[in-house]
């Protein structure tokens, strides 16, 4: 090596890559126990989550005064926080995953029908767009549900619109950019339907990067469920959600902490992780494009 | 061989190198780790004041090797070997000394001038910057010598175009003025990567000639590197030819090109088609450059070359010197090359046949765009203006020009993708004929970029079965067969019926496009540049596979293309559009024979050839092709035009035939003024 040599040398990369790659996994770790636990939370619960206990008001989780079998302890009534918090999840990521698929739907749609008509009908769906990005959707909602009183399918379809003008921008400008390329103007050559050309090729092409916004938004639909719980305006009791319980926990929080802190907590790293995650896969996606 | 050297002599060897790189290796990190070597041992010296030309395909190694001797690359490269500029190492500088010498006695000029400018900035704050940092200038000093570096480099308005910001300018101007920017460190060394690669042929001779007048000026050294073996041969003194990150043949521009001893370099210079002949098949070297990490072992040649033996693929051989030059190959070439098959080309026309397209007055007008449809913003924009040109049963019409010349619109319009605002199309009986006989089965089109043409998720087989499917052509198994049967046509391994685009070469591509043009077995083809991204040997054997399928398939074809050479070699007839019109169209032996139009004459000219008897002997064309927006009276050539007489500036020439077959819009070639 004496005449040769090293002009440069790779910095030392390794010890941050390893780093992201363990947050990476214990993000994708506590998804996947939260979706174990949305799928099969009726079936797994130690107690029904309505049966109320009045001897057993109040109890600390297990190791911090608490008693078993209430290993999350119990709420004002008795009952039981781990079977709540398990019926919470399933019913909080049910409604998130309905809201968002609803949401993507709605705004794909609208982004294709802006981009294949141009022109004036363009013009209208991304006016509409911008209406809904200029409100507040918070308030929206409420609106909404104040107005029409509170229905669980409304809910979830308030829930659905939160959203969808990201994905009809997003689409736009993605079937915009896609349809310039070569193979689609081939295909126009052939004289080829333009539904068979945006569903077998432009939506395949376009697809990670409306998976990776599906991915951005969830954790924001979560938040947007138990937000509106909390408020008293999404799920209704008997039913229970993250939101809901953190709700009423919020009465109790001198004497009980546990009660908003557990379903908190959850809410918190259930975003968290998705958020990871939906990073990584984008950084995945994108790359494996450039081959 | 006597040449008239428009390049300064090769420099005496005795005289110490002003850029010394010794056994030069770069290793890039791949993907899922390990290091994969892309440049294996270069050793280069460039003398003061000499040109080295290094050519190669893309991929060869050429820029990384340029890039690795200032230590521009990415800090994961690797680089090994000794780099000495004026008996300096530049692997013991620090940042500070680095910096100062980039720019400053090394200057570099990119492909890509439009890239490599700042957009956000004035052509006159990037080149003060540099003055500034350079010569140390201050106020009107600074002002003035700016103004000079754009003078220098022969930009017209020099003190208007300084408040300019680059999108204002053509590429050839931008690149003018990259070249200024270049110059403000009074460069002993100027290295130009690909600098007219993204220009057009007129403009190209301009910079070449812009290089080669500033060099015998201020006595620098260049390092010129291309693809394009003509350009390297109209401007360097030595060359270097490289493969697959090696040099494979070095010496003196005149007897490399004279006598090519390496096959490649012999492969590389039969696969060029010329201008000034046709041979009947350009002799096209099978296979392509191997990926860098996958090299064959031994000679990494070996496997495209016709004069292989055991023991080439055995070993890699060593550059060996023989006097100026130097040679790796175990069984070179000995003697010049055996002259080409020349053969005359057949018009290919079936002239009393039934016209297979008549275009009459095609035009095609851009409005202007308007604010709620009442104020218009901006002007109309005539893209192409009274195009009129009959393609018989059989042909092949080139249609060449410059870019923005209109040529790819009128291919859209013939393709049925854009509708013409002026004028007609006819089209053969069968187009029309039947409702059965929809038009794309009657003209498909090809395109430029064979990556973009493909659906990157979708495989090959798929891609080329779904015109068939859209028409609704017969079922699953006899599209099969038919995929099957268009993939043998177009010389394609049917073992890649189910692959990726992303896993096939360019020229591959290329084939899985036309493969997929074909399906539909139409009697037509557009062919919209279809070789203008591929590497000269892939080229070439995509250039005769088109050749054979017309020939076979009794195709039309309807070729653009701004390369004449390509043109030569493949069309019967050609027709040369300016400023959207046509302006001369001829049988393609008489085109290039005897060129009526001037435009048409400089532009042959300035295609670059490595024919070392071809050197040239003229001033290129000046200036540059008018903005569409305002197209000049009369003449749309009269303002570039040597020849122009007041009747050119205010009337506009028709199309007429001047002798069989040949029309030429021009007054002075009909004697008119």
């Amino acid at each position: 090596m004496d005449q040769v040599t090293a002009l440069a040398e790779a910095p030392p990369r390794r010890a941050r890559y390893l780093g992201g790659k363990v947050l990476l996994g214990v993000a994708v770790a506590w998804l996947a126990l939260m979706v174990v636990a949305a799928l099969t939370a009726h079936m797994i619960v130690p107690f029904d989550y309505r049966a109320t206990s009045l001897e057993a008001r109040l109890l600390p989780p297990v190791g911090l005064g608490g008693e078993f079998p209430y290993l999350l302890g119990t709420d004002h009534l008795g009952r039981d926080i781990l079977s709540r918090l398990l019926h919470s999840i399933q019913l909080s990521m049910a409604v998130a995953l309905a809201g968002s698929l609803i949401g993507a739907g709605f705004g794909i749609t609208l982004g294709f029908l802006a981009a294949h008509l141009r022109g004036v009908a363009d013009s209208v769906c991304m006016a509409l767009v911008d209406l809904q990005a200029a409100m507040p959707f918070m308030v929206v909602a409420l609106g909404v549900l104040a107005l029409f009183g509170n229905n669980f399918l409304l809910f979830i379809v308030v829930i659905g619109l939160h959203g969808w003008e990201r994905y009809a921008r997003l689409t736009r400008s993605l079937v915009l950019a896609e349809v310039e390329q070569g193979y689609v103007t081939a295909l126009r050559g052939f004289r080829a339907p333009p539904l068979l050309i945006y569903r077998r090729h432009v939506l395949p092409n376009i697809a990670a990067a409306l998976i990776v916004n599906f991915t951005l938004s969830f954790p924001e639909i979560i938040l947007l469920e138990s937000g509106l719980s909390f408020l008293g305006l999404g799920i209704q009791p008997p039913l229970t959600s993250l939101g809901n319980m953190l709700g009423f926990g919020r009465d109790y929080v001198a004497d009980a902490w546990w009660l908003p802190i557990v379903p908190g907590v959850v809410i918190f790293i259930t975003t968290l992780a998705m958020s990871l995650a939906g990073d990584a896969l984008r950084d995945r996606l994108d790359s494996s494009l450039n081959l | 061989m006597d040449v008239a050297l428009a390049v300064p002599p090769v420099t005496r060897v005795d005289t110490p190198p002003l850029l010394a790189l010794w056994q030069i290796t770069v290793d890039f990190a791949a993907r899922g780790g390990g290091m994969v070597r892309v440049v294996h041992g270069i050793d280069l010296d460039i003398r003061p004041g000499e040109t080295l030309g290094l050519v190669g395909e893309s991929g060869s190694g050429k820029s990384v090797t340029c890039l690795a001797a200032l230590r521009l690359l990415p800090a994961e490269a690797q680089i090994g070997g000794r780099i000495a500029f004026d008996g300096a190492d530049i692997a013991r500088m620090g940042a500070a000394q680095l910096q100062s010498l980039r720019g400053g006695r090394i200057a570099i000029v990119f492909q890509d001038p439009a890239a490599a400018l700042n957009p956000t900035q004035t052509i006159g704050w990037q080149l003060r910057e540099r003055l500034v940092r350079h010569q140390g200038l201050r106020g009107e000093a600074l002002q003035a010598a700016a103004i000079a570096a754009l003078a220098r480099v022969g930009i017209a308005d020099p003190a208007q175009r300084l408040e300019d910001y680059p999108h204002h300018l053509s590429g050839g101007m931008c690149q003018r003025a990259m070249i200024a920017m270049a110059l403000t460190g009074k460069p002993s060394l100027l290295i130009a990567d690909e600098p007219t690669t993204a220009l057009d042929v007129t403009t190209q001779a301009q910079i070449l000639a812009l290089l080669r007048d500033l060099q015998r000026e201020t006595g620098m050294a260049m390092v010129l590197v291309s693809h394009d073996l003509g350009v390297i041969a109209e401007s360097c003194a030595r060359v270097a030819v490289m493969y697959a990150g090696r040099i494979v043949e070095q010496g003196p521009t005149t007897e490399i090109f004279a006598t090519p001893r390496h096959p490649y370099t012999r492969g590389l210079l039969d696969s060029l088609p010329r201008i000034d002949h046709v041979v009947a098949r350009l002799a096209a070297m099978p296979g392509a450059l191997p990926q860098p990490g996958r090299l064959p072992p031994g000679c990494s040649f070996a496997p495209r070359c016709d004069r292989a033996r055991p023991a080439c693929v055995a070993n890699m051989p060593r550059l060996e010197m023989q006097g100026a030059r130097a040679l790796r190959c175990l069984h070179p070439h000995d003697g010049p090359p055996a002259p080409p098959g020349i053969v005359q080309m057949e018009p290919g026309a079936d002239q009393q046949g039934v016209p297979m397209v008549e275009a009459q007055a095609l035009g095609l007008r851009y409005a202007p765009r308007r604010l709620l449809g009442l104020f218009a913003r901006g002007a109309a924009v005539q893209a192409v203006d009274g195009v009129s040109f009959t393609l018989h049963r059989g042909e092949t019409l080139g249609l060449v020009g410059e870019s923005g010349c209109g040529k790819s619109t009128v291919a859209r319009m013939v393709a049925g993708l854009l509708t013409p605002s002026n004028g007609a199309l006819r089209f053969a009986p069968e187009r029309n004929a039947a409702p059965g006989v929809p038009a794309p089965r009657f003209a498909q089109l090809v395109f430029q970029d064979p990556l973009g043409a493909l659906d990157p998720r979708q495989r090959i087989a798929a891609q080329i079965a779904e015109p068939l499917e859209i028409h609704r052509i017969g079922n699953a198994a006899s599209r099969r067969a038919e995929v099957l049967r268009l993939l043998d046509a177009v010389g394609l391994d049917p073992a890649l019926a189910e692959a990726f685009p992303h896993r096939l070469s360019g020229g591959q591509r290329q084939r899985v496009v036309l493969a997929r043009a074909l399906a539909l077995r139409p009697p037509m083809l557009i062919a919209d540049e279809p070789f203008s991204a591929l590497d000269v040997s892939v080229q070439a054997q995509v250039i005769e596979l088109l050749a054979e399928l017309q020939a076979r398939e009794a195709l039309t074809l309807l070729f653009i293309s701004h390369d004449l050479r390509v043109v030569r070699r493949i069309c019967g007839r050609v027709a040369v559009m300016y400023a959207g019109r046509i302006v001369e169209t001829a049988p393609a032996e008489r085109l290039f024979g005897s060129p009526q139009h001037p435009y048409t004459q400089a532009l042959l000219a300035a295609v670059p050839s490595p024919d070392l008897g071809a050197r040239p002997s003229h001033q290129p064309l000046r200036g540059e092709p008018p903005s569409p927006l305002r197209p000049p009276p009369g003449c749309r050539f009269h303002p570039r035009c040597a020849m122009a007489r007041p009747l050119c500036r205010v009337e506009a020439p028709a199309l007429r035939e001047l002798f069989q077959g040949q029309a030429v819009a021009c007054h002075v070639a009909h004697g008119d003024a």
